[in-house]
């Protein structure tokens, strides 16, 4: 792929400067911002807009928008674009195989040489270019090859990015709409390892990346997966995305593919000898989401306690993933007589014997009451219906069996048991 | 002089297979770790509070651990009260499907690094269990003989078979109960805790005490 290189030169003022960055911005992701230029990478775009003349229309056209006035320059050198945006106005586009002549006070000559250039009636570069080269360098010393490289085209300037991004993108395009998301995996295999790769040269990592697809009826399918930690481990990602999009997968045929990697910092992976044993977290959430796709998205979670006096006060949180953190308040575990629910309550038979709870009959078994207590009642959500309308007995039944006994308006239950 | 032989004897094995792996002890219980732990017994006899100690024991050291609750029956309440740090918790429900909660597990010791599975049982049928192929028990064996994970089994009966390293069949013998009246509270929940098959634990009573949140 042929580089290309873009400037825009704007009056040094702070609004204007910011408002090319934005310009730049719709374009590229690798930018240099200084003083009053701003200077960025359009290698690729060819094929997205067109040619570097409209290129530069739709760089104009993005300055319009944004109320700017400058000069921009297209080149397939750096320094070039930067060397003509600078001393040039309008737009200048220079092709991958021609050259535009620059006005020689632009290329950074020595005062003492530039007056001898004008003196012999050269103003540009395209003049100096005639002259043959080992002459000039043998006249002027081996520090004139620099400028001879600027004359030809070839600055040797690398766009330093200094802009902080938060981004990498990539595009593709199909031939054809394709329904079937499985066969884009690979295609989307390999973007991922290119945006990836992108993010690891600048010492990143990613926690967020976005599928974009464009369909073949003309919505958009967004998917974003959003983690608690940043990693490049690219099977992991595409692991994520063919999960989630396997859930929900796009209504139509998809026409172009778009994938965003935003940048975070590294994750330290240093653990203590003594620590605990975790799954890893790529590990742990590609398992979470395989089990959501096996039992359902709300039945994989976390338990979370509702500070609420209902019969039932917790909830599963399946937004939540367990983070294996060390308790501050670590004491030594006692059993405790644990609680259990029957789902579906069994429906029973109670047999009452002087006010007293005497014998439970379910499809299950059939005992004695030993010992009981209650009436318990545990709603408190007197504005409903429901308010105080369940009533629970502790059970202990025949052969030492301890349940849990409910009234309510269908009848009698067993909802739960200890064990 | 005896025959030289070069096979091992199965008891020199399985020692050899054991050394250096580790073990947890916790709630008077020591379990190898990378192995099959039962709990058996009837209703009420405290094998779910048993796994919830264990549970609680491994949350509050940060271990991340998984309930898989194949009919819903598990309460987080009395998780709270064993002491269970929820924020390590993956709590799995899978409505009395079998098949999905054998996959949920196959899917978690394949993850390797849970300190603990637990399959809970409670509420299921024996027979439903019994159709559950043994192939399955000695995969997850095998799954998790290198790792530290343990997988827990709370069921009536014992269902992992020779699968599982270690068993505890626990028989309730006494129910405590404090205060008089309609509104006296269940104390404790005394049993008989044998082990069973290779088990470091030596048989004893156990008293499993209730607990209340606003006692």
């Amino acid at each position: 792929m042929n580089k290309l290189y873009a400037c825009i030169t704007v009056s040094g003022d702070e609004k204007q400067v910011f408002s090319a960055v934005e310009v730049a911005k719709r374009f590229a992701y690798r930018i240099e911002v200084s003083e009053c230029t701003v200077l960025f990478d359009i290698s690729g775009l060819e094929k997205r807009i067109g040619s570097p003349k409209r290129i530069a229309a739709a760089i104009s056209q993005a300055m319009k928008d944004f109320g700017l006035k400058g000069t921009i320059a297209i080149a397939p050198d750096a320094g070039i674009a930067e060397l003509h945006a600078r001393s040039q106005d309008g737009i200048t586009v220079i092709e991958s195989e021609s050259n535009k002549p620059l006005a020689l006070e632009a290329t950074g000559i020595g005062g003492d040489t530039l007056s001898v250039f004008r003196s012999l009636g050269f103003e540009t570069t395209e003049d100096v270019a005639r002259l043959p080269e080992d002459q000039l360098i043998e006249r002027y010393g081996p520090q004139f090859r620099k400028i001879l490289d600027i004359v030809n085209g070839n600055s040797g300037r690398i766009l330093t990015s200094n802009l902080e991004e938060n981004f990498v993108s990539w595009d593709y395009k199909l031939d054809f709409p394709i329904e079937d998301f499985g066969q884009l995996i690979f295609i989307l295999g390999h973007g991922l390892g290119s945006v990836l790769r992108e993010i690891e040269k600048k010492a990143y990592s990613t926690e967020k990346v976005e599928a974009v697809f464009q369909l073949e009826n003309g919505e958009v399918a967004s998917y974003c997966l959003k983690l608690s930690f940043p990693t490049l481990n690219q099977k992991f990602w595409l692991r994520l995305i063919n999960l989630r999009i396997s859930k929900q997968p796009p209504a139509a045929g998809i026409v172009s593919i778009r994938l965003i990697c935003h940048f975070a910092a590294q994750r330290s992976i240093a653990r203590g000898l003594f620590s605990a044993s975790q799954p890893e977290p790529e590990d742990l959430l590609v398992t979470i989401a395989k089990i959501k796709n096996l039992v359902g998205e709300d039945n994989v979670g976390v338990p979370v306690l509702l500070n609420q006096r209902l019969p039932e006060a917790f909830v599963l949180d399946s937004e939540k993933v367990p983070v294996g953190k060390k308790s501050d308040e670590f004491s030594d575990s006692r059993p405790t007589l644990a609680f259990s629910y029957f789902r579906p309550p069994l429906r029973a038979d109670v047999h009452i014997s002087s006010n007293k709870l005497a014998r439970i009959k379910t499809r299950y078994f059939s005992a004695a009451v030993i010992a009981y207590s209650g009436v318990w009642v545990n709603s408190s959500s007197w504005w409903t219906r429901e308010y105080w309308q369940k009533m629970e007995w502790d059970v202990e039944l025949e052969g030492h069996r301890l349940l849990r006994l409910a009234l309510t308006r269908d009848g009698w239950f067993v909802t739960g048991g200890y064990d | 002089m005896p025959p030289l032989s070069i096979v091992k004897t199965l008891s020199y094995l399985q020692e050899e297979q054991k050394a250096g792996r580790q073990y947890l002890e916790v709630a008077g219980l020591r379990l190898l770790r990378g192995s099959i732990a039962e709990f058996t017994g009837p209703q009420s006899s405290g094998k779910t509070s048993l796994a919830l100690a264990i549970l609680a024991h491994m949350t509050m050291d940060g271990e991340i651990c998984s309930i898989i609750d194949l009919n819903n029956s598990f309460d987080p309440e009395s998780a709270r009260l064993s002491g269970a740090v929820f924020s390590n918790v993956l709590w799995i429900r899978c409505g009395g499907n079998i098949e999905n909660a054998f996959t949920a597990a196959d899917f978690l010791l394949q993850a390797n690094g849970f300190g603990l599975v637990w399959l809970n049982f409670f509420g299921v049928q024996n027979g439903e269990l019994r159709k559950v192929p043994r192939s399955y028990w000695y995969r997850f064996r095998v799954k998790i003989r290198d790792t530290k994970t343990i997988l827990i089994v709370t069921n009536e009966q014992s269902v992992a078979g020779s699968a599982a390293e270690s068993r505890f069949y626990a028989d309730p013998y006494r129910v405590s109960w404090k205060g008089a009246g309609r509104f006296k509270l269940i104390k404790e929940l005394q049993l008989n805790l044998n082990g069973q098959k290779e088990c470091v634990f030596r048989p004893e009573f156990v008293g499993i005490k209730a607990d209340y949140i606003n006692e």
